[in-house]
């Protein structure tokens, strides 16, 4: 997987050198996180889970969100889907803002009815777990357009149009002989094959947003590029916004306009993916992107010390123990928001 | 009683050294880990206790077997008899609690019957395959096919309606059930690695069976006994009430229960105490055998 | 594999099992120590009458042959006579044996029909005074002799308030025979009455059979439920939106009622069992009633009779479950075949 971000990538609608185009003005904005902050109280004391994490996704951009594995990804996007548990979570303040509205205060209900499913779908890591096993695969597609799918007002030939729907959203993902997929059963199609059901689950009700969380992880390399492309072709046809939650910068790199990186609940850095690339600021930015092995390195590099607990921890910047930069004032006091660029912002004491 | 109280009882009765054992920390939250199953807990104590003490805690000890007081038959509840008289005057109370050493005695015998029967069967046939393995389970599988009740039936019949023929009876239709579990138990422990490197380092396979895969059953084992345990009162008291179990005048929860149906609607008490008192002990060990599941694997919630 | 393919070999499978269970019971039933031939001369008979009716009755040939001669009767579909009323068994046992099924029926839809939605609604309000009320009620039901609660039943529904029958199928006539079961008899020929009563007479022993049983399958349908609500799968239902109702009945009970009927077999089984003391005290005239006296009575022809057919009846409710599971399962054998 290259690292560096492929010129082909996209159907070449999308046109960075346009600063209006990429600026987060709030007309154009989508999802909008303020300064989130999530903790979990448990046995063993409060996890703060998220520090104040800002996040945002444009109408019509895919973002990526990268950090290691228990960094907070999958819990922010619980937080947009509602879907944490309070108890024993507890949401201390923040508001996530879809279009002009504040998730956060609306009931569970409306959440469900009108935005889970309809406004924003998932695509997840799993790919056998979420399938229920003892119905076929059509059966879970039908249910979705049926429950979640835009109304057809006068449409009399409701189940005709949903299957057609279906079908072709079959095709789109290169599923072939769409007919014989739907009356499998989960487990008896591969994992290859369910991902790309997946995530055609995620197009069938035309969203606004799709929260892919880590959906090739599971999968080997060569079938990851196949259902990346696929997965960019759809997001172009659609013109939707996606939250792509990710570890491997390489698939960064091939699918995403802008990143996000985050370490153990803040987010560090925020930049278009060439400018990432380029020129990372933030130290952690600068060792994740050293650590992707190329083949002209001689040693893989890595980053000393492991990743902190999450409990009683420090007031500041949270990588401080193991930044090889770290300066006095970065153990208690949060870095602000520094803006290098025209969007590209750092949270970091070495440059404000 | 607080826990200091209880020592003292269980230090007069079992002595110091099995008293402090029995009592440490992890046991007494196994078995008072919430409310039920404090419950369960002190049902079984109960019951248990009264029974072990009933020729010291009924008021009428001579009226448990044979006796006739023909004045006083069929008398409701009243401070000298608590739970009323019979139609031979005895006093029930006494009879119930002498009725619990007899129930309890007939189970706990065919439970430990079944399990010594059922669990090594059950060893047997999941450690091989083949023949040995298809005859045991084919066997056990007869037994399970007719329900429990009527093979007991049928062999307290053909045996004679005495204790030991009942103890006899129902342990035959217990221990296909341990037999089952523990057999398919020891198929998918026998799998495991390190029983294949005991094998391969020539370990007798007799001594794997124990030390490895037996120990491994044992919490099954137990919380299948627990709940076998309240489904053999059961079992005994209906085979006492339909007349094939221990015969008269032995006080036995079933029996009495079936003497008291000619003489009713007049004399609730007749029925209604011998049940309650099945009802409590059975309860009891239920609740116990179920949080015992709980607390061995929350995966077994299902069985 | 095809469904039919698996139901023939499970049939094949179960034919064994059959033969060891007559061949166990006739060997029980011989080995009584009592001397039913004896017993059937009375007390008054000789030796030699004794000995004479024995020859009479076969009883004097080494136990094989008279296995054998059993087994060939059976073949001819004759169950042999009553050793007390001389009448055949089979004929014995055709008339009781709906009485019994009714009584079974309607207490095993008892138990599911009451057992799966409150295991459900256990399961969904897990932990609160719900199911922990639900709880205690099943360990209760589990716990408590069917027989004791019939007969307290009796005594306060029957007895005290009068509200209820205290025994027997029916009062007054019943409902023209066709198949046996009054509750369908009646309503085949329209007889309102008859519907009526039946309906009355079945509450208390079916209640009080069905008591256990409902307290076992809202057990295993709780743990179903709560283990299934644990699964990716609801996760993923949930976060896409789908309504809760849709989520907890397709895909959730779907998956959870696996275990539950898995049990059924057991259960009718254990109902069976149950109605040998509740035909005792509401004096159904069924199979139960009809194994105590012919046990008591060393009938060994219609012990055998009985437990041929609730055997048969067994296996068969079993065979139904099991084909029922892989229908709604195919995973199980698709994948065996595949």
């Amino acid at each position: 997987m290259k690292v560096r971000p492929s010129p082909e990538k996209n159907g070449g609608e999308r046109n960075f050198s346009d600063p209006k185009m990429n600026q987060a003005t709030a007309k154009n904005q989508l999802l909008k996180i303020k300064d989130l902050v999530l903790e979990f109280h448990t046995d063993r004391g409060i996890v703060q889970a998220l520090d104040g994490v800002n996040l945002s996704v444009s109408k019509g951009e895919v973002l990526g969100l990268v950090g290691e594995s228990g960094c907070g990804k999958t819990a922010t996007a619980r937080s947009v889907l509602g879907l944490i548990p309070c108890p024993p979570g507890r949401i201390v303040r923040g508001e996530i803002w879809l279009d002009e509205e504040n998730l956060m205060t609306l009931p569970q209900e409306i959440l469900r009815s009108r935005v889970r499913g309809n406004r924003i779908t998932l695509v997840p890591q799993d790919t056998l777990g979420p399938l229920n096993p003892v119905h076929t695969v059509g059966t879970q597609m039908k249910d979705i357009l049926k429950y979640k799918g835009r109304s057809r007002n006068g449409n009399s030939d409701r189940a005709g149009a949903d299957h057609r729907e279906i079908l072709e959203l079959l095709r789109a993902v290169h599923l072939p002989d769409p007919d014989r997929v739907l009356a499998k059963y989960p487990s008896e199609l591969s994992g290859g094959q369910r991902q790309r059901i997946l995530i055609a689950m995620a197009f069938l009700p035309r969203p606004d947003l799709i929260i892919a969380d880590e959906p090739t992880t599971a999968l080997d390399v060569t079938v990851q590029a196949q259902i990346l492309r696929i997965f960019r072709n759809l997001v172009a046809r659609d013109r939707c916004s996606v939250l792509f939650i990710t570890h491997d910068m390489g698939v960064v790199a091939s699918i995403c306009d802008r990143v996000s990186v985050m370490y153990a609940g803040q987010i560090v850095e925020t930049a278009l993916v060439p400018k990432l690339f380029e020129s990372p600021r933030h130290p952690y930015t600068v060792k994740l992107l050293e650590s992707v092995p190329t083949p002209e390195k001689k040693e893989i590099s890595q980053i000393p010390g492991t990743v902190p607990t999450l409990i009683n921890i420090n007031k500041g910047c949270r990588f401080c123990e193991r930044c090889p930069q770290r300066l006095e004032k970065c153990r208690d006091h949060k870095p602000g928001l520094t803006q290098v660029d025209e969007d590209h912002a750092v949270f970091c004491h070495l440059f404000g | 009683m607080r826990v200091d109280g209880r020592v003292a009882v269980l230090q007069n009765f079992v002595g110091v050294r099995l008293a402090k054992k029995l009592l440490n920390r992890q046991v007494l939250r196994l078995f008072f880990r919430d409310k039920l199953t404090s419950l369960g807990t002190l049902l079984v104590l109960l019951t248990f206790l009264s029974a072990v003490a009933a020729p010291v805690l009924s008021p009428y000890p001579e009226d448990a077997y044979e006796n006739v007081h023909i004045t006083e038959r069929l008398q409701g509840p009243s401070a000298k008899h608590w739970f009323g008289t019979d139609r031979m005057g005895r006093d029930i109370f006494s009879r119930v609690l002498y009725g619990g050493r007899v129930t309890l005695f007939i189970a706990l015998a065919v439970t430990v019957l079944s399990i010594a029967i059922g669990v090594p069967l059950g060893l047997l046939a999941g450690y091989n395959s083949g023949t040995l393995h298809e005859v045991i389970m084919r066997v056990a599988d007869i037994f399970l096919a007719i329900p429990r009740i009527i093979l007991a039936l049928a062999l307290a019949a053909a045996l004679g309606p005495t204790v030991p023929n009942v103890i006899i009876a129902l342990s035959l239709s217990f221990w296909p059930r341990f037999t089952r579990i523990v057999a398919a138990e020891t198929q998918s422990l026998r799998h495991e690695l390190y029983v294949e490197a005991s094998q391969s380092l020539g370990v007798s396979p007799l001594s794997i069976l124990f030390r490895h895969i037996f120990v491994h059953t044992v919490p099954t084992i137990i919380v299948r006994g627990t709940l076998g345990m309240g489904f053999t009162i059961l079992l005994a008291a209906t085979l006492g009430f339909i007349g094939m179990g221990v015969p008269p005048p032995t006080p036995e929860w079933g029996l009495m229960i079936a003497e008291s149906r000619e003489y009713l609607p007049g004399t609730w008490w007749y029925a209604m105490f011998p049940g309650l008192a099945i009802f409590l002990t059975v309860m009891g060990y239920t609740l116990i055998g179920d949080s015992l599941r709980d607390a061995m694997d929350p995966k077994l919630r299902g069985h | 594999m095809e469904v039919r393919t698996f139901v023939f070999k499970r049939l094949v499978l179960l034919l064994p099992i059959l033969f060891g269970l007559l061949l166990l019971v006739f060997v029980i039933s011989r080995v009584v120590p009592a001397d039913p031939v004896a017993l059937l001369a009375g007390p008054m008979a000789g030796r030699e009458q004794v000995e004479a009716l024995r020859h009479q009755l076969g009883l004097d040939r080494p136990l094989y042959a008279q296995f054998l001669s059993y087994l060939a009767q059976l073949g001819k579909g004759d169950l042999g006579a009553s050793l007390y009323s001389n009448r055949p068994v089979v004929e014995d046992l055709r008339v009781r044996f709906p009485a019994t099924m009714e009584l079974t029926l309607v207490a095993m839809t008892l138990a599911v029909g009451l057992g799966i939605p409150l295991g459900t609604i256990a399961a969904l309000r897990r932990n609160s005074k719900i199911d922990k009320g639900l709880t205690v009620f099943s360990v209760g039901g589990l716990s408590i002799a069917s027989f004791w609660l019939g007969l307290m039943c009796q005594l306060f529904f029957g007895m005290y308030l009068d509200l209820l029958p205290i025994g027997g199928r029916i009062t007054g006539t019943p409902p023209a025979n066709v198949t046996g079961f009054y509750l369908v008899d009646s309503l085949i020929t329209g007889n309102l009455s008859a519907l009526w009563s039946s309906v009355v007479h079945l509450l208390l022993p079916g209640l009080t059979l069905s008591m256990p049983a409902i307290a076992t399958v809202m057990r295993f349908t709780r743990s179903g439920v709560l283990d299934c609500l644990q699964r990716d799968y609801v996760v993923y239902e949930r976060a896409m939106g789908l309504p809760e109702r849709v989520v907890v009945i397709k895909y959730v009970l779907r998956n959870a009622l696996n275990a539950t009927i898995a049990q059924i077999g057991l259960i009718f089984g254990a109902l069976l069992a149950g109605t040998v003391a509740i035909e005792t005290v509401f004096d159904w005239p069924g199979l139960g009633l009809y194994a105590v006296s012919s046990i008591l009575l060393f009938d060994y022809k219609a012990i055998l009779g009985v437990t041929l057919i609730s055997g048969i009846a067994y296996v068969v409710v079993n065979l139904g479950v099991d084909i029922l599971l892989v229908i709604l399962d195919p995973r199980g054998i698709r994948q065996q075949g595949a």
